[in-house]
């Protein structure tokens, strides 16, 4: 679609989309702004991920530092 | 965010999990627990908002268990059909609340912010959850939630397009078209010091909600 196209970053093609759409990352070529942007979404994706409302860490990958409320409630149905 | 491989490593491990507590292994269910609930819990902010979240994720996993012998499919699959659940859930709730919540407690944060983070690091860790449900909410509704639903949930545009019923070409149109959006935004953000969400933050997660209620 013609309006996709619009956005005046060049470096935010089909293939850098799909990446950022998949959590993985752009080209080792990618230019510095692209990287940048790329951080600040990757950061704003992960303070959903968190438990403590506060995402400033850079190590918690989706998926991992795991909370534990909810566990036994589900887990009971496999006493 | 995930590197590919790690994923791949990670799909292997929840899919070997899954079958494992369809057994009836509580280990194996806690696994998929831990691979699973933060993903889930992303989401379901996105639809119910931060004060409801936790408590319709709960709500979620209880189903989840007692409806995993009839799941048949890959980690992939697995994460479609759970946030399918959650999503369910998170619809039923806002329905029966049947008024506008009290919206979460970030709006403080967000008015103290400074103006002149100059990082990007600083940036990035004034950029809480409000602030990116804020951002998410300048979406149309279906772009926020296939974006969601693509990047955070972790599914494919198919898995994506199972959830929201909708035909994978649509899905993939929103997601791209949403990220694309995002990108947009958190890059004049940053040229404005910071302040993609600001004053619009609460109105913007309001209309995420009455998005969805509109859309149920």
């Amino acid at each position: 679609m013609a309006d996709d196209h619009r956005y005046d970053h060049a470096w935010l093609d089909d293939d850098a989309v799909e990446r950022l759409l998949r959590g993985a990352p752009l080209d080792a070529g990618a230019p510095a702004d692209a990287r940048a942007t790329a951080e600040r979404l990757d950061a704003a994706f992960r303070t959903l991920t968190g438990t403590d409302n506060r995402g400033s860490g850079t190590d918690r990958g989706i998926g991992r530092d795991t909370p534990t409320v909810g566990v036994p409630a589900a887990c009971l149905l496999y006493t | 965010m995930v590197q590919d491989e790690s994923v791949q490593g990670d799909d292997a491990e929840l899919t070997v999990a899954v079958r494992a507590a369809q057994g009836g292994d509580e280990t194996a269910f806690r696994t998929v627990y831990r691979s699973v609930h933060p993903r889930l819990l992303g989401y379901v902010r996105t639809l119910v908002g931060e004060a409801d979240a936790e408590d319709v994720t709960s709500e979620a996993w209880l189903q989840i268990a007692r409806d995993l012998e009839r799941f048949t499919g890959d980690a992939d699959r697995f994460r479609g059909w759970a946030a399918r659940i959650a999503r369910n859930r998170a619809l039923d709730h806002i329905r029966m609340r049947g008024r506008r919540p009290a919206i979460g407690g970030d709006e403080s944060e967000l008015a103290a912010r400074p103006a002149d983070a100059d990082t990007a690091g600083e940036a990035l860790e004034a950029l809480g959850t409000g602030r990116t449900l804020a951002l998410i909410a300048q979406l149309p509704q279906d772009q926020a939630e296939a974006v969601v639903l693509r990047v955070v949930v972790g599914l494919d545009a198919k898995s994506a397009a199972g959830v929201l019923g909708k035909r994978p070409g649509a899905v993939r149109t929103a997601a791209h078209r949403g990220l694309r959006r995002l990108a947009e935004i958190v890059t004049a953000g940053a040229a404005a010091g910071g302040g993609a969400g600001g004053a619009n933050a609460s109105a913007g997660v309001t209309q995420l909600r009455a998005r969805t209620q509109k859309d149920m």
